[in-house]
């Protein structure tokens, strides 16, 4: 989707929806896990795309701008202290994570290792998270994660690089 | 153990993480509480109270404007005296207001007053009185 210069309101829907399952993890990445937040943050980020609050100008693919918009609405969001302070309540609070998955032994266990990689990821800084996130998550490359970012290639690679060792040293961390 | 394997268990970590995220996804149409009819209505309710708050400004000014022009400049009484003198003070200047033909231009002729012959007689004599001397 490149290159294109403006979407009309429909076909922004229509992106929208088919992007949502990626822009939910993108959200609840930067919401450190915290679902009630993320979907917070995703649904101011739709509703400034749908009322032209955010306009796309065909600088980049639809997803990079869009996720680029996700990223301000949760800045902008952490800015208030009241709400950072609540999100850290929320984080607290018991019973805030999704539920595992009732049933086979594998569901749950699956569960305890997503559960692991959550809280290993949490204590990631903040840059080399969303790194990680939109190179292995999203499957982009490490240049168009700079640029969601509003960082340089450089300064990306480094923080995959970082990132990506300490979540190894976490992860085995965890397991033992 | 290569790089690549290194980067295998982080991927394999993700790609968890978004099965399980992908699995508790809310639906996409959950994600628009707000109807865009009532994001209108919350619109013109916001227009409505800025109409409302400046019709208060608006009111309070020219309240305040009111109440300031109806209120006595001066805390201080004016005195009228009724004193003879001031009554008879006429300006030092007032007889440069005295010129000629005042009694004529200060009032109104009635109609049917101006006898015109006779104001040409005056007017002939008037003139023969000034060319006389100097004739002489």
């Amino acid at each position: 989707m490149t290159g294109i210069e403006a979407l009309p309101a429909g076909t922004l829907a229509a992106e929208l929806e088919r992007l949502h399952g990626d822009t939910f993890g993108w959200a609840l990445a930067l919401c450190e896990g915290d679902r009630a937040e993320a979907e917070d943050v995703l649904q101011s980020a739709y509703l400034r795309v749908l009322s032209g609050g955010a306009r796309f100008e065909g600088r980049s693919s639809v997803k990079t701008w869009l996720f680029g918009v996700v990223r301000r609405v949760r800045s902008e969001r952490r800015r208030s202290v009241a709400l950072r302070l609540l999100a850290r309540l929320r984080w607290l609070a018991p019973g805030r994570e999704a539920d595992p998955a009732p049933g086979p032994v594998e569901n749950a266990l699956r569960a305890e290792r997503v559960a692991r990689t959550r809280k290993a990821l949490a204590r990631l800084s903040g840059r080399q998270r969303d790194t990680l996130h939109l190179v292995f998550y999203q499957e982009m490359t490490i240049e168009e994660a700079a640029g969601i970012l509003g960082i340089t290639a450089g300064s990306a690679r480094t923080h995959y690089e970082r990132g990506k060792a300490r979540l190894r040293a976490l992860l085995a961390e965890e397991a033992s | 153990m290569t790089g690549d394997e290194r980067d295998e268990s982080v991927r394999r970590a993700f790609q968890e993480l978004r099965e399980e995220d992908q699995r508790t996804l809310p639906p996409f149409d959950r994600r628009f509480p707000v109807p865009p009819v009532e994001t209108a209505a919350r619109a013109a309710n916001h227009r409505s109270r800025w109409l409302v708050a400046a019709v208060v400004l608006v009111a309070a000014g020219v309240g305040l404007i009111a109440l300031r022009s109806s209120a006595p400049r001066s805390a201080t009484p004016i005195v009228v005296s009724s004193s003879a003198a001031l009554v008879a003070w006429a300006s030092p200047t007032e007889r440069l207001l005295q010129t000629t033909g005042r009694d004529l231009t200060g009032q109104l002729p009635r109609v049917g007053a101006f006898d015109l012959e006779k104001l040409g007689a005056t007017v002939a004599r008037t003139n023969d009185d000034v060319v006389a001397p100097l004739k002489r």
